[in-house]
């Protein structure tokens, strides 16, 4: 099979699970509400980075501390009231709003006449309705002003807004009422009295609900800046006539109590520092965003939800071709992007997104993909590691079962694969020493042999056969070092050192003679147990005692011995030789190395003593040379058997 | 003396066809492991030589074979193996072979071998009560081995073993057996117990080249006793 396909498949179905999880995050965040407070900080950030114009066209005339130390303490007489109203309609207003409930008789009859009065003249006034929640039993009144000011009004309206339920008043019902939605807002009825009614009227009716609240056309506000931004005048100076009568000519007055401690105040997203806004000023608010239009719509809980998914999903177009850190960098910018965008949305389009749940789908897009990709990296991994197992079956590392494998880290399993690795590094060396070998000490004696041939046909054997067993003995000594290399300590027998040595010696017994050398063996008479591979232990001692016998001088002794020490065993081949210099030391053990005798001979491959090292560190030894006294002393070391 | 050899190169089984017709032998040549088991089970042969690589049936198949059907009358088997590893040794030892011989083949070796394997059958009886190798003399019915004319003191299992090899020089002893002709009526015998005498008899027989011998360990899994020969 192609992988090619196989590897698109994995990756849809990556895809396909980042995408299940994501729509699942953003759905669930989004219908459930349980993250809105971070709609509202989104929210309430977009109100203050995002003012609207600067307000004109209202003034609020302040009930402030200035005026209460000036006319005396609160509740004024309606009488007061009645000569600010004329006082106000005399500077030809558009129109007047109170944002104060008149819903009692006065204690005195005439009060209430000379205000009603005084309404009816301007015939420009506009009243509050309260719709409140009596303290007691939670139940919900309308509370008109008194029947003969109401009468007199030219409107009634509304001065309720929707707190959210972190007690911040961002938005406002455009009709509300006991039974049936009927009641308009005060500044929709300013408005209208005015002559300039809004355009986004609310069009059909809310379903009756027999006495309870109906609400309809639900709003969210545009502030125009924190609390004092929209201009303000305090009544006493209006009531003293300080104030020239163009201030109010063709502008919508609205009269409140902005005194600390009096009126209603409201927490909105602009009041900062804990500064809430008075009521009349939401209320002038209101006015403002309603004439200008800026009144945000929140989008359909459908089209919400429907919205969150595919913004949650964006992500996905990316991330599978991002390496790591750009997809991070890509992820963040997509969510500060969705946030300013959502903040941005009420101001240009009077529609409001609640983003958490595409917030959230954006934020969790990243760490997902980057499990899923982990996952895939871990498998890989784990496959790796079953091939590299197969291929080299111990490394030392390798947990034996699988269960030991699942229980490994991430970190070691990498650790695990470099060393494998490593592993491999080494045997591609070897091999290419093999290639090396092969390519030059193999085939130059047997190009010698084939040229001779060639040369002479009928040539004797004599001549031939010294390169070809030269060419034979190459051979068998490169396969006997692979064979050391590959040596396991794991599968390693116990066995007898000292038949071992007397068998190397008988070996090297005939070549000895030959030089009139003589082998003298100082062993012990009992037998020495090792653990270790006695081809390999005997190959080299024999490596060894050839060595001796090639550079001691003819007739002159070889001894081979045993010691034993408590915690090691170590068996010596010693030869009367001139000293070697540090340097000559320091090369014997490595491959390809030979003395000067070396070089010259036509047998020495140069792996001898490189072989001996091998094999005294596959059994956990060591190898090593002294010289004292003219005589040159080659050893092994191993490890005492334990029992 | 008859002798089925298997072998899929034609041209190395020409070169030890003509040495053992030289020394005397009758040859009949397979270079098919199936032929040469039918062969071997139905005529009579003194001793066979397996090649281990072989197309269809290999070494130790034809070995393992030919020990079903023929049982105890299984002439003997020695392999000539191009790999020589530890491993492959004790393999070819393990499903029955005699001796092995690793390639390339010499023909001294072949022979002495050959010689070995095929004094087995009863020829044992054959020893004589007394045998002289120079120094050492050995007499058989007396249990003694004496070297310059000395008598060497040796424990009675030594002796056993002693005695057993200078019966079968040349020829390969694997440590089981050792075990069952020397120690057969000791139970749960340590295979250490056969290195220890082994090494005890080098030393105290002298069974080293100086003196003519060559006592062969073969991997520790069995042992052959050889005359040196370019002794002094």
């Amino acid at each position: 099979m192609n992988s090619r396909p196989y590897r698109a498949l994995r990756l849809d179905e990556e895809k396909g699970i980042v995408a299940l999880l994501l729509v699942f995050i953003a759905l669930s965040i989004s219908l459930s509400g349980v993250l809105e407070r971070v709609d509202h900080l989104v929210a309430d950030i977009g109100q203050r980075i995002n003012r609207g114009p600067a307000p004109e066209g209202i003034v609020i005339v302040a009930v402030d501390e200035d005026s209460l130390g000036r006319i005396g303490r609160w509740p004024w007489s309606r009488e007061v009231h009645a000569r600010l109203l004329k006082t106000l309609c005399g500077a030809g207003p558009a129109v007047i709003g109170f944002d104060m409930a008149f819903s009692e008789h006065s204690a005195d009859v005439r009060e209430d006449a000379a205000l009603v009065a005084a309404v009816a003249d301007c015939g420009r006034v506009v009243l509050p309705l309260v719709i409140e929640t009596s303290g007691s039993g939670g139940q919900v009144l309308e509370s008109p002003p008194i029947a003969d000011l109401a009468e007199a009004a030219a409107g009634l309206g509304r001065v309720s807004v929707r707190l959210d339920e972190d007690g911040i008043a961002r938005s406002v019902d455009l009709r509300e009422g006991l039974g049936a939605a009927a009641w308009p807002l005060l500044a929709e009825e300013l408005l209208r009295v005015a002559g300039r009614p809004p355009e986004p009227a609310v069009t059909g009716n809310a379903p009756a609900a027999g006495l309870g609240l109906v609400r309809q056309g639900l709003r969210r506000l545009a502030f125009a800046g924190p609390p004092g931004t929209i201009p303000n005048i305090s009544y006493a100076l209006v009531l003293e006539g300080k104030v020239p009568p163009e201030f109010f000519a063709g502008k919508t007055v609205l009269v409140g109590v902005t005194a600390v401690g009096l009126g209603d105040f409201l927490p909105t997203p602009v009041s900062a520092h804990g500064q809430p806004m008075p009521g009349v000023e939401v209320q002038a608010n209101a006015w403002l965003s309603l004439r200008d239009g800026r009144l945000s719509r929140a989008l359909p809980a459908f089209g919400q939800s429907i919205l969150s998914v595919l913004l949650a999903l964006v992500p996905l177009l990316w991330l599978p071709r991002l390496m790591p850190l750009p997809g991070l960098l890509a992820c963040t910018l997509w969510v500060l992007v969705l946030g300013l965008a959502s903040t941005l949305l009420p101001g240009l389009f009077q529609v409001w997104f609640a983003p958490t749940g595409a917030l959230f789908g954006g934020l969790s897009a990243f760490p997902l993909w980057s499990w899923r990709r982990l996952e895939a990296a871990r498998r890989h991994l784990d496959q790796e590691l079953l091939q590299l197992r197969s291929i080299l079956p111990r490394n030392g590392m390798a947990p034996d079962s699988p269960d030991e494998e699942r229980l490994m880290g991430f970190e070691q399993r990498i650790a695990w694969v470099q060393a494998a690795q490593l592993r491999m590094q080494h045997l591609e060396e070897q091999r290419k020493e093999a290639l090396a070998f092969i390519s030059h000490d193999l085939r130059s004696p047997l190009a010698s042999a084939v040229q001779r041939l060639e040369s002479e046909p009928l040539c004797e054997s004599e001549k031939l056969l010294p390169t070809l067993l030269r060419a034979q003995t190459m051979a068998q000594n490169f396969l006997k070092l692979a064979r050391a290399e590959a040596l396991d300590q794991l599968q390693m027998k116990s066995l007898e050192l000292v038949s071992v040595l007397h068998q190397a010696a008988d070996e090297v017994y005939v070549l000895a003679r030959q030089r009139g050398q003589s082998i003298d063996r100082v062993m012990p008479d009992g037998p020495v147990w090792v653990r270790g591979d006695f081809d390999a232990l005997e190959r080299c001692t024999i490596n060894l005692l050839q060595n001796a016998v090639n550079y001691a001088p003819n007739g002159t002794p070889i001894s081979i011995g045993l010691d034993q020490a408590a915690d090691e065993i170590r068996f010596w081949v010693e030869n009367e030789g001139a000293e070697l210099g540090d340097e000559q030391i320091s090369q014997l053990f490595q491959r390809f190395s030979r003395g000067d005798k070396g070089k010259s001979s036509a047998t020495s491959s140069g792996l001898g003593l490189y072989y001996v090292r091998t094999v005294a560190e596959k059994h956990g030894g060591r190898a090593g040379v002294e010289c004292a006294g003219g005589k040159v002393r080659f050893w092994v070391s191993l490890p005492r058997e334990k029992d | 003396m008859r002798i089925a050899y298997l072998e899929d190169d034609a041209e190395a089984a020409a070169t030890v066809c003509a040495w053992l017709r030289e020394a005397g032998y009758e040859v009949e040549w397979f270079n098919s492991g199936a032929k040469c088991a039918r062969a071997v089970s139905n005529e009579p042969f003194d001793a066979c030589l397996f090649d281990w690589m072989v197309p269809d049936l290999s070494g130790t198949d034809v070995l393992a074979r030919l020990q079903i059907k023929l049982r105890q009358s299984m002439p003997p088997v020695i392999f000539a193996t191009g790999r020589d590893s530890e491993e492959d040794v004790v393999e070819v030892l393990n499903v029955g072979a005699d001796d092995y011989i690793v390639k390339p083949l010499s023909r001294p070796i072949l022979l002495a071998r050959l010689q070995a394997v095929l004094r087995r059958k009863g020829n044992v009886a054959a020893t004589p009560q007394t045998q002289e190798f120079g120094r050492l003399v050995i007499d058989h019915g007396r249990r003694q081995f004496s070297l310059n004319g000395n008598v060497i003191v040796l424990t009675e299992r030594e002796t056993d073993l002693a005695l057993h090899f200078f019966q079968n020089i040349g020829r390969l002893l694997t440590r089981n057996h050792l075990i069952q002709v020397v120690w057969s009526l000791t139970p749960n015998i340590d295979t250490r117990t056969v290195d220890v005498h082994v090494s005890t008899l080098r030393r105290k027989i002298c069974l080293t080249p100086e003196f003519g011998w060559r006592l062969v360990s073969i991997y520790g899994h069995g042992y052959r006793l050889e005359r040196q020969k370019d002794s002094a």
